[in-house]
């Protein structure tokens, strides 16, 4: 049993993780809407369906991931790349 | 699935589960109680029993409505709006928003004259709540998204964790086994009969507070200068030209009689629900204020528009038809009673090994989840026996609902938590058992026998049972033990 203990800042990185995989879902989103600014009335409902329904599964890969880096990596990762993709729109 | 992975994703569904449960509880128990806001209010404003069910709008009731709309913008009130009878509700109400809940005066749709109902937030109340949690303006709607979000990731992990016991956890309950036994089969089964709905629901909630929780960020927003420049609205905002001309119009060029009428910015537009569907895209037309000239009407949605809105019907459910609306009904009980099997789990699981947030959780699960329900039923009781034409009622009702869930707090954490479960439950059987008995003696005599007063007396007297049958578990329980 002992084996399964995680240390509490394992969890931390994983749930800081999983808040970096939201950010990342608007900060794409924001990006591709902005790519579609003429098609707007049906990109953000789009966007917002498709985000909602990837969030949950982005908040529980956070915890499925072996090891807490790579939940960290990733979940910045996306954020990161979100963030510059929306900067080169504007 | 390794069992590391199991036991990462079972601490996300515990602690998610505990921090967010609570709040979830009254969410689901609120939007439960929601998916009949209308009939509530008419239970509410008993007065409204009088006019029968399939009375025909009048063209004399619609102009005293106009009569009323142009008095009130002469006074500067701000914009009122109509809404027009249908099955639910068959008066004509002339609402405005006085910064707290829809007030104004009913009319009766046959005769125009104005009926003396109580005032009182009705079953508005229990939406408002569903998805603000009563917080104000912005930061209730921002807490709920975020709430839905910890709970989509809960009934995921949930599902992950139980995936491989679905269906024998379909016909697996022992009522008789231990208290944590008996309420983590009562969770499972709760939440693996129902889970297309479970999913369904919070999915669509999801989309619902998206707004909040999925902002679209503008890199290049227009200055504040720009948006300063935008027009301050009309002074006057009633109808000159005839309401009456505008619904005939409606009704042609719709197809479908209109629910409700808007007026803003020198436009009057009367819009359709359309009944029995699960599209939320309301039909609309919309005529010059002043002129009475028909101007547009809705243009067909997109596809992808289209799936948008009846994601949003699939959970505001306010154009379903009565035998989908009683199944949302089931599922949102389902829905609560899994979560508030759930958080009881917590604490009767540790039991033998106590800790500071075991005592915190069992008599915050005393408090939020017994003294919801008290709170609930109490609000119908103060419906009731607070004066019909006191000036402040409305503000009473939501006062003493606060007040008693904040005794039931305090209730919980003074005193032992066997007493103060005891005193609770006791007091919501009999709430529960006494608002028919209320309802009999207070109702006029037009509302007795509706099926409307039959279905909400029953179902209180029927939570009113149920508490007091918990009260008959909890000494079991404590043999048991």
């Amino acid at each position: 049993m002992g084996l399964y203990v995680t240390r509490p800042q394992a969890y931390t990185c994983r749930i800081a993780s999983a808040l970096l995989v939201w950010l990342a879902l608007v900060l794409w989103g924001s990006a591709i809407v902005a790519f579609f600014p003429a098609f707007s009335q049906a990109v953000i409902p789009g966007y917002r369906v498709m985000a909602s329904a990837l969030a949950p599964l982005g908040m529980i890969w956070a915890f499925w991931v072996t090891h807490p880096g790579y939940a960290l990596l990733g979940g910045g990762g996306l954020a990161l790349s979100g963030g510059l993709v929306l900067a080169m729109q504007a | 699935m390794t069992p590391a992975r199991r036991a990462r994703l079972a601490w996300l569904h515990r602690w998610a589960g505990l921090v967010t449960g609570w709040a979830a509880f009254a969410i689901f128990f609120t939007g439960t109680l929601a998916l009949f806001d209308t009939e509530l209010t008419r239970w509410m404003q008993p007065e409204t029993a009088l006019i029968p069910q399939d009375s025909q709008l009048t063209s004399y009731a619609m102009d005293r409505a106009q009569q009323i709309l142009l008095e009130n913008d002469h006074a500067g009130a701000p914009p009122s709006f109509l809404l027009l009878p249908e099955p639910r509700d068959p008066t004509l109400r002339v609402l405005h928003y006085d910064g707290h809940s829809f007030v104004g005066p009913t009319l009766d749709p046959q005769t125009g004259q104005t009926i003396p109902v109580r005032q009182t937030e009705g079953g508005n109340f229990f939406f408002h709540f569903h998805y603000t949690l009563r917080i104000p303006s912005p930061w209730g709607e921002r807490l709920v998204a975020c709430i839905a979000f910890a709970f989509a990731a809960i009934v995921f992990s949930g599902v992950l964790l139980h995936l491989k016991r679905l269906m024998p956890d379909y016909f697996t309950l022992r009522l008789k086994a231990s208290m944590a036994r008996s309420l983590l089969d009562i969770h499972v089964l709760t939440g693996s009969t129902m889970l297309p709905f479970h999913i369904m629901i919070t999915w669509t909630g999801l989309i619902l507070t998206a707004e909040n929780a999925l902002p679209v960020i503008q890199l290049d927003q227009p200055s504040l200068a720009q948006a300063d420049i935008a027009p301050q609205g009309t002074p006057h905002w009633a109808p000159q030209a005839s309401l009456n001309l505008m619904l005939q119009q409606t009704r042609t060029r719709l197809g479908i009689a209109p629910s409700y009428v808007l007026f803003d910015d020198g436009k009057t537009t009367l819009s359709a629900i359309r009944q029995n569907s699960l599209n939320s895209n309301d039909l609309s037309a919309t005529f010059d204020s002043q002129s009475g000239e028909f101007l547009s009407k809705t243009k067909d949605a997109s596809q992808i528009e289209d799936a948008f809105y009846i994601l949003n019907g699939l959970h505001l459910a306010r154009s379903m038809g009565p035998l989908l609306r009683w199944l949302w009904f089931g599922g949102g009980l389902a829905s609560t009673i899994m979560v508030g099997s759930g958080l009881i789990y917590y604490t009767a699981r540790q039991k033998k090994q106590p800790a500071y947030t075991f005592h915190l959780a069992q008599r915050l699960n005393i408090a939020l989840i017994g003294g919801l329900v008290t709170a609930c039923l109490s609000i119908f009781v103060f419906n009731r026996l607070i004066p019909a034409f006191w000036a402040a009622r409305s503000t009473l009702e939501v006062t003493g609902f606060f007040g008693i869930w904040a005794v039931c707090l305090l209730l919980a954490m003074t005193l032992p938590v066997n007493r103060s479960w005891r005193i609770i439950a006791g007091t919501t059987g009999m709430l529960g058992l006494a608002i028919p008995a209320i309802d009999g003696c207070t109702a006029p005599l037009a509302a007795w026998g509706t099926p409307l007063h039959l279905s909400v007396n029953s179902l209180c007297a029927l939570t009113g049972l149920t508490a007091i049958g918990s009260l008959r578990i909890l000494s079991g329980q404590a043999r048991h033990d």
